[in-house]
């Protein structure tokens, strides 16, 4: 701001000199404009539209304006999608699969274990909680197919499954746990990638928290899981409402572990909304793409997510990040 | 005396001391097993909480209107787990609550422990047979008695009224196979223990010369077994003393192995099956099925020519490089671009792209993957550019994971930008170089370790992907290593797990030493960024 009125009395440039500057800013911002026109704005808008066609393998067409202009009924069918999709027998099951999901590896997992592995790196050695912190990242960057073929052999069945192996070993009969147990896997293996995201934000929040506070308490005679309880966790309210409204969000709509683990299961056992999406429209293990109904399913995350992103930039970030550039004149 | 080390916390500390030596130790014994209850009881609600839920979550898809029925089992295999580890927990804190103790007299305190936990485990041993599990717990069992004579497995024992009375069976009897397969008393005994309640076993028999084949019906018998009697009370005892004696320091760092065992057992397979021939659980096996089978042959497919169906590992891998090399480069440039723009300049619009660009940081892009392939379809047709960045180019799936990614790599680089002071750039703009100018020459090296990051996060990323390359990419055109993998998973001839591990590993390679080198950087980042996935 101080530039701004030492500039004034040159503020008298001329606009030609103005206009030159803002087409200079827009250079700058045009490439990242465009991707996102191409990757994010048209998409929203097609998906709106594709939602209202029947467009299937049996029609399939890429023209979407000849589809959008010629009113043809072959396309166009309105609101019959997402009726369908109301009247799905697999519905209910999959809304039920995505908060059930969705629930239980956001509590178990990437809140609550996050939290517990924070708090454990924390008060141990700072060169061994540093290089804890880093194991616990290597799921993360482990590529989901590899992932999930290591996950694929745990529940396999015998003689070459590794549990069934410690089944054998205990004496116990053989589990069928790919068909058997599928959530608890599922729910196992995302968390366990999803903790390393509540681990860091949880850390530097923990390390943040001054340390008289927690030399007071310790004077006190406090023990450990006291000052846990009345000293850090009041500390860390925030970090846990951003972890859990962001994690809320991508939980609900990340998909590719159970697509590779089994696909969303028989009779749609273990389908999420966002895997029902894709299955019904990309997926070329289930023959007939149905990229109209599909959308519908789609729809209705991509409404979700703008309302769910727009109310919680607003709570966290936007304040802090809308401040007043640096150079504001030159 | 340990007091001495604390002269502060001397006074306190005798009280404590104190108050041990009055406490008779009847009243300590009290005390222990108090705490171990108390834990018992917190466990057992945590049972009870679940075991209310699981017939909730069956019941709401029918709340919701439709007959179908949800497999229900993360609820139960929590409870069981809790169920599990309750007693051993107990017997813990049994031992923990004479920490104290211990500081002062050891030996007592040791004493003490051995006849709390004895209590402890009588207690829970009591309440494992009012629920018969542990060691109580029902076994299938066929209500008879045998024992092994030459010519089979001589039936020495009916129970009146039993599963093997119904089924007709008699004292005197000889069991000389199961179905077809001819056993013996232990063979007899295995299948016995493996088989499921109500399921049936056919025991062919001879009585009086004649063959007969008998279906019996397996039952559930609560037996009482002496050994796991007796080991569980030994490994009560010794969970209690070990607690008193227990290095408190050494917790976190147990706890911490304890939680990693399924990731850690998932890469050690990893590694062990790309040597071996063959893998049974943990364990390399050779073709004969024994221990062993050590071998590089898994490897071969790094040698491999490739054929126009099946292309080499090299030409996957080109793919991969380029994918991701391009992605990292774009992330770079572009959100570089745009960082200094809206950290540096003021102009129309740019308060409502800030917020456009959070906005579509927290928008989960992955929805819009459908929409995307049409969009793709389309840039496939404009001449040129379409044979570049269309569907099924590495471009085009390039330039998708750029645009996913760039709302996180805008907002960290207006961050970089925004933590650097402006006096050099701002003297430069003064003797009139461009903005271009400054940006190239001026600020990106002073923003180096920020690139540094965002562009191998972006990489990893690019490298890993599966995802965008599997739904952008027909055949093995544009494939890349992740693609690759799963698409031989999925095969319908059979697995070779032991190469595919081979590749997986040869594919975690590189970010693997990457990720070494770099993960200070990575870590914050990784905190931002985590779009897709959970």
């Amino acid at each position: 701001m101080a530039y701004a009125t030492q500039m004034a009395p040159a503020g008298a440039r001329s606009r030609s000199q103005a206009a030159r500057a803002r087409l200079t800013a827009y250079g700058f911002l045009a490439p990242a404009g465009v991707l996102v026109l191409f990757f994010f704005f048209i998409p929203m808008i097609l998906i709106l539209f594709l939602s209202i066609t029947n467009l299937a393998t049996t029609n399939f067409t890429t023209d979407v304006l000849k589809m959008a202009t010629s009113q043809d009924p072959r396309y166009i069918v309105w609101g019959d999608n997402f009726e369908r999709m109301f009247a799905d027998a697999y519905a209910p099951k999959i809304l039920f699969n995505t908060f059930f999901y969705v629930l239980s590896t956001l509590l178990l997992f990437n809140v609550g274990l996050g939290l517990i592995i924070s708090l454990l790196t924390t008060h141990i050695n700072r060169r061994a909680g540093f290089f804890f912190r880093a194991l616990w990242i290597l799921p993360r960057i482990t590529s989901p197919a590899v992932y999930i073929l290591m996950w694929k052999r745990i529940v396999a069945s015998s003689p070459f499954g590794i549990l069934n192996q410690f089944n054998e070993l205990l004496g116990r009969p053989e589990a069928n746990y790919f068909q058997g147990d599928p959530w608890v896997f599922i729910v196992m293996l995302n968390g366990f990638i999803g903790a390393s995201f509540g681990m860091i934000i949880f850390t530097s929040a923990i390390e943040s928290i001054p340390k008289d506070l927690l030399n007071a308490s310790l004077v006190d005679g406090s023990s450990l899981l006291q000052r846990v309880r009345h000293v850090i966790l009041p500390l860390l309210r925030w970090p846990l409402l951003f972890v859990i409204t962001y994690q809320t969000l991508s939980l609900l709509t990340s998909f590719e572990y159970i697509l590779l683990f089994n696909q969303g299961g028989a009779a749609s056992n273990n389908e999420v909304w966002s895997l029902a999406a894709y299955n019904r429209a990309l997926n070329t293990y289930f023959a007939n793409a149905q990229w109209g109904y599909g959308s519908a399913f789609a729809v209705v995350l991509v409404i979700i997510g703008v309302v769910m992103a727009t109310v919680y930039m607003r709570v966290f970030r936007f304040g802090e990040l809308v401040a007043e550039p640096k150079i504001e004149v030159l | 005396m340990a007091a001495s080390a604390h002269t502060s916390q001397m006074r306190s500390l005798n009280v404590e001391e104190l108050e041990y030596q009055r406490a008779a130790t009847g009243e300590l014994v009290g005390q222990a097993v108090f705490s171990a209850l108390l834990v018992l009881l917190f466990f057992q609600l945590g049972v009870i909480l679940f075991k209310v839920l699981e017939p909730l979550i069956r019941s709401a898809p029918g709340v919701l209107g439709s007959g179908l029925k949800v497999e229900e089992t993360l609820t139960r295999a929590i409870a069981s787990a809790l169920t599990l580890l309750a007693p051993f927990a107990a017997y813990g804190a049994c031992g923990a609550r004479l920490r104290g103790l211990a500081a002062f007299d050891r030996r007592r305190a040791l004493r003490v422990a051995l006849l709390a936990g004895a209590v402890v485990y009588a207690i829970t041993a009591m309440g494992q047979w009012v629920f018969q599990v542990g060691p109580f717990a029902e076994k299938p069992s066929l209500e008879m008695s045998f024992e092994q004579t030459a010519d089979g497995v001589l039936i020495t024992g009916i129970v009146a009224g039993g599963t093997a009375d119904k089924a007709g069976l008699k004292v005197g009897d000889l069991i000389i196979a199961i179905g077809r397969a001819p056993t013996d008393l232990a063979g007899l005994k295995e299948k016995i223990a493996l088989s499921a309640f109500e399921s049936k076993i056919g025991l062919r028999i001879a009585r009086d010369g004649e063959e007969e084949l008998v279906p019996v019906e397996v039952v559930p018998v609560v037996e009482i077994g002496l050994a796991p009697l007796v080991g569980g009370l030994l490994l009560a005892l010794f969970i209690a003393v070990a607690a008193v004696v227990w290095p408190g320091g050494l917790t976190p760092y147990v706890l911490m192995i304890l939680i990693m065992v399924p990731l850690l057992i998932g890469y050690l397979w990893l590694v062990v099956a790309s040597f071996s021939y063959r893998t049974e659980g943990l364990l390399p096996v050779n073709a004969a099925g024994e221990f062993g089978g050590f071998t590089l042959g898994n490897w071969e497919f790094l040698t491999r020519a490739g054929t126009s169906s099946n292309p080499s590992i090299w030409t996957i891998t080109l793919n991969t490089l380029v994918i991701a090399s391009l992605m990292m480069v774009l992330v770079l440039l572009v959100s570089s671009m745009a960082g200094y723009a809206l950290s540096r300049m003021n102009f129309p619009g740019r308060r409502s792209f800030l917020s456009l660009t959070l906005i579509l940081h927290g928008f989960p892009a992955v929805t819009l993957l459908i929409a995307i392939f049409f969009v793709l379809r389309n840039v496939g047709k404009v001449p040129i550019v379409g044979d570049y960045f269309g569907f099924n180019t590495r471009g085009g799936i390039a330039l998708v994971m750029v645009a996913f990614e760039l709302p996180l790599g805008v907002w960290l680089m207006k961050g970089f930008f925004d933590n650097i002071p402006w006096d050099m750039e701002r003297s430069a703009l003064i003797d009139g170089a461009s903005r271009w100018r400054t940006f190239w020459q001026i600020l990106l090296p002073q923003i180096r370790p920020g690139i540094l990051a965002l562009g191998i996060f972006a990489f990893i990323s690019g490298w890993g992907a599966y995802l965008i390359p599997q739904t952008y990419s027909i055949g093995t055109k544009t494939a890349t290593l992740a693609v690759f993998i799963s698409q031989r998973t999925s095969e319908t001839a059979p697995t070779n797990w032991n190469e595919l591990a081979a590749i997986g590993l040869y594919q975690m390679l590189p970010v693997f030493i990457i990720f070494v080198f770099a993960q200070e950087y990575l870590l914050n980042i990784y905190a931002g960024g985590t779009k897709g996935s959970s």
